[in-house]
């Protein structure tokens, strides 16, 4: 061994893969999901993994993870062909997985959380020891997380955290992250970003996939793309660029930004359809979780509400949509009250709403995906007459959304659970879109795990339902997103509404302290 | 996961993994599969218990179907069918009645109410009497059903808790009446009611009783299978038992969709008891129902809740309902013998639950697999 190599500075990516996956293949009915997929992971990598929705990014990690056996292929681990046959296994090896959905007990606290069904834990858990245990890890990657705080009560951000502590106290060292960013904030991503990079000094190696080429160029060491279940590029980042990345992703053609429509003029000021005034809203911990709210859409505009996550945003849209009981305040409707009616009543007087977890509120993912479209319009003509549903009717709405919003399905048959998450969400929104005529569209978190070209598409149905008159009121972490968006900003912090900014108005800076510090800035309206 | 070392350094793993997705074939086949196990594990105790299993099941499937045997087959099974086939509509909302006991004795109380009533010269006549006693029954039937529905809208309380309760009340309530004010003063004594009048029998002209009964269970489970496949109600109520947030989320009105269905999961029970009350006895006394209320909850969950295989599974259990009693003459085995099946059944259906939605491999290997 030579002695510079022993002196090499810092523990730059060695050329030892951790992981080797070799000729995966999975098939589920309908679709090959992974077909014949290399797939390598190098010994302290960021390793980024890109594909459009339904490429199958998912079921490959779960496959590493051991959720899913590979109909063919092998992996080896460290070197070692293994056979993995539950996530128990892949953590034995060291492996770990944060979902895209998080899997934690809001009820229980972090160091309840993290060691459950803990192997090592012993008859009586010493929960001081552990406690401190957590501490030292957490401090070693600069979180501030308190082990006793009930996981209910934390942000999304600290709530990843819970879930990779989970994979640390069992020693992981390599780590699958599965859009690890679309609920964190700017910041939030930048801490996460932070970690990963100090995980990769120490050695361990991590899985990133994520729909941000940016995030994908800032902070991999390797980037693959994946393709309708293919591996269609695999190289250093720093050899790759976006164009190159985006190109490989949907297939050769280059997605041109088609642009949001052209603005027509700023809309009549007082055409309001929702008027929210003083309202306050209670949180699931008994905390008012919106205080003394103000807030007005207008036809043919819309409103974008910014806020670090946990500041009341999504009780605020909760409350709107019908699905909290407001304890003050009131919710105008085009001019009708409709403090705490039901979220049908709502629905029927043109109120249409995107729901922030789309696999919790959204879909049922036992049935099938013509039957959740069915969830929402069963009951009105021409889909059901006297009680009675027309299958045929409901089949061929289904089938409307499942290609105008190219959701990604063999067949309106199949389960809605075994949809790739970007095309849960993508029914989601097809079927509100397609279904309803509203006047006012309140959307949390819309785009979230969408491709670009969706997220692309749904910016820009959210911009023509605009100028065809509806008021819209959208929530998104996404700061870029809501300055693409809207005319007026919210700015939410502690509850309240502390600011309105206007469209040029608004910068990323001026959003970022109003957020952050809940200063009302000069410029509101 | 179970990973045992056999000698000569092979290993034996069970992996089980979760199933993507369920095919009715498969559910029907492992449904089949668990409920033949179910008669191989009694038939096992049974041997352990110094009887011939192979002789308890020959004569026991022979004689019941014999023409006689399988027409009092069919009669005991029809209010198990209109029992379990109600219970189907609570059970795909997610709520967990186990009051159909209560509810079916209700029905027979309210039934006998109105025959009471009739024979004392007051009341409806000849001619509205069958009317009357189905209406009595099933409302009563569906009012008792309402009160763990509307306690649990209200006040969250669990029904599981309420139902059973109300269960005891029901029976309890049914000994009161019948020892008491509803004692037939003609019936030396005997603590049962006066007999119904052939006016509030349910009959169909020419055909066996037992047909006639059977034709209105049926009756209920076409009726059923087709609000279940066709109608909004029957789809929202599964919405409910699926996911509550989603059925929030849609604008459902879940207390209205709860409240109904177990309204008639209720009227179903209570007509069972009708039945019960007016063909297979034909008047109240204690102990009227041997529990086909609690055969019902075994039967829905059997055929999957999915009503032409609940109708199946009901007759199955009015076999065992009627075996009993053949088990205690013929064989001299205490009637608690098919309670031995039951509750095997009952195992294994829940056990058939697990294995539907899991995959189970085993794996004999030499070392290979994970360190
Ligand atoms: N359990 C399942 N049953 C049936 N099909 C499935 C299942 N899981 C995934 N699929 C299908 O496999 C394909 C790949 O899905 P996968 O979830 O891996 O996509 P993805 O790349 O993660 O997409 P997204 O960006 O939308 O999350 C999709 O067509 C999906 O419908
Ligand atoms: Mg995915």
């Amino acid at each position: 061994m030579s002695e510079d190599l022993l002196a090499s500075p810092g523990p730059a990516p060695t050329l030892t893969p951790k992981v080797e996956m070799r000729g995966i293949v999975k098939r589920f009915p309908g679709v090959v999901a992974n077909d014949r997929v290399d797939f390598t992971i190098y010994a302290g990598e960021i390793h980024a993994l890109l594909g459009e929705n339904g490429a199958g990014k998912t079921t490959l990690m779960n496959i590493l993870y051991g959720i899913y056996t590979p109909d063919a292929g092998v992996i080896r681990v460290r070197g070692v062909p293994v056979r993995l046959r539950s996530p128990r296994d892949a953590i034995r090896l060291g492996i770990g997985m944060v979902h895209q959905d998080f899997r934690l007990i809001e009820a229980h606290t972090v160091v309840e959380n993290v060691f459950l069904n803990y192997d090592g834990l012993g008859f009586i858990p010493k929960w001081s020891a552990l406690e401190s245990r957590l501490e030292e890890i957490a401090s070693n990657y600069g979180w501030r997380l308190n082990p006793r705080a009930r996981v209910g009560d934390l942000s999304p951000g600290e709530k990843q955290q819970v879930e990779l502590l989970k994979l640390l106290v069992r020693g992981a060292d390599i780590l699958l992250l599965d859009e690890p960013t679309s609920v964190l904030t700017p910041i939030e991503t930048k801490v996460l970003f932070k970690t990963m990079r100090r995980m990769a000094e120490e050695g361990k190696s991590i899985v990133l996939i994520t729909h941000k080429l940016s995030e994908a160029m800032s902070v991999s060491d390797r980037v693959t793309v994946m393709r309708r279940g293919r591996i269609v590029l695999s190289k250093p980042t720093r050899e790759a660029t976006i164009e190159e990345l985006s190109a490989a992703m949907v297939g050769g053609q280059l997605i041109g930004n088609a642009g949001l429509e052209e603005r027509p003029t700023y809309p009549a000021v007082d055409a309001p359809t929702l008027q929210v005034s003083g309202l306050s809203v209670m949180g699931d911990e008994g905390v008012l979780a919106v205080r003394d709210a103000d807030l007005t859409v207008n036809r043919g505009e819309i409103v974008g509400i910014a806020g670090v996550s946990g500041n009341g945003q999504i009780e605020l849209v909760e409350a709107i949509a019908g699905l909290r009981k407001p304890v003050r305040g009131k919710i105008m409707l085009n001019g009708l009250d409709v403090t705490g009616a039901s979220p049908r009543r709502l629905m029927e007087l043109g109120l249409t709403y995107i729901p922030p977890e789309g696999k919790k509120w959204g879909i049922v993912p036992e049935l099938s995906i013509y039957e959740n479209v069915a969830l929402r319009v069963a009951r009105y003509k021409p889909y059901s007459r006297m009680g009675v549903i027309n299958w045929r009717k409901v089949a061929e709405v289904a089938g409307k959304v499942v290609s105008e919003f190219r959701v990604d399905t063999s067949s309106i048959k199949s389960r809605a659970g075994s949809l790739s998450g970007g095309n849960v969400q993508r029914l989601i929104l097809g079927r509100e879109l397609t279904t309803s005529k509203p006047s006012l569209l309140v959307a949390a978190y819309p785009t979230k795990g969408l491709d670009i070209a969706a997220s692309e598409q749904v910016r820009r149905i959210l911009s023509r339902l605009r100028s065809e008159g509806v008021g819209v009121l959208v929530l998104s972490e996404d700061l870029d997103e809501i300055l693409e968006l809207s005319d007026r900003i919210v700015v939410m912090y502690g509850g309240r509404v502390v600011g309105v900014v206007r469209r040029g108005e608004a910068t990323p800076e001026l959003l970022g302290i109003m957020m952050s510090r809940g200063v009302a800035a000069s410029a509101s309206a | 996961m179970l990973r045992r070392s056999l000698p000569g350094g092979l290993r034996l793993s069970v992996r089980v993994e979760r199933r993507p997705e369920v095919t009715p074939r498969y559910s029907i086949i492992v449904s089949l599969g668990m409920l033949l196990f179910a008669f191989l594990a009694s038939g096992i105790i049974f041997q352990f218990l110094g009887f011939s299993a192979l002789h308890i099941y020959r004569s026991f499937f022979t004689t019941l179907l014999s023409p006689i045997m399988l027409e009092e087959v069919f009669r005991r099974s029809a209010p198990i069918i209109l029992a379990a086939i109600g219970l189907c509509y609570s059970y795909r909302m997610g709520f967990w009645n186990i009051g159909a006991e209560g509810q079916l004795y209700m029905g027979m109380i309210a039934a006998t109410g109105v025959i009471v009533l009739h024979s004392a010269g007051y009341g409806p006549g000849e001619q509205l009497l069958l009317p009357a006693v189905v209406a009595a029954s099933m409302m009563a039937g569906g009012a008792w059903g309402l009160i763990p529905a509307v306690l649990k809208v209200r006040f969250g309380a669990n029904e599981i808790i309420t139902t059973l309760m109300l269960n005891y009340t029901a029976i309890l309530l049914a000994d009161f009446l019948v020892h008491g004010a509803w004692k037939d003063p003609a019936g030396y004594g005997f603590a049962q009611t006066v007999q119904f009048p052939a006016a509030a029998k349910i009959s169909i002209p020419g055909v066996p009783d037992a047909v006639a009964y059977l034709a209105i269970a049926l009756a209920a489970t076409v009726l059923t299978f087709l609000v279940f496949k066709y109608t909004v109600f029957g789809f929202e109520s599964k919405i409910v038992g699926l996911n509550i947030y989603a059925s929030r989320y849609a604008g459902l009105s879940i207390s209205s969709i709860l409240v109904r269905g177990v309204l008639i999961s209720g009227a179903l029970a209570g007509l069972a008891g009708l039945i019960v009350v007016s063909g297979l006895i034909g008047r109240l006394r204690p102990g009227a129902s041997p529990g086909y209320g609690y055969h019902a909850i075994i039967a829905s969950m059997l055929g999957g809740l999915y009503p032409p295989a609940v109708f199946f599974s009901s007759i199955l259990f009015g076999m065992l309902v009627t075996g009993g009693d053949l088990l205690q003459a013929g064989l001299q085995m205490p009637k608690s013998g098919v309670e031995i099946i039951m509750a095997m059944i009952f195992l294994a259906t829940i056990v058939a639950e697990f294995v539907k939605r899991h995959r189970l491999t085993i794996v004999v290997g030499r070392g290979e697999g994970v360190a």
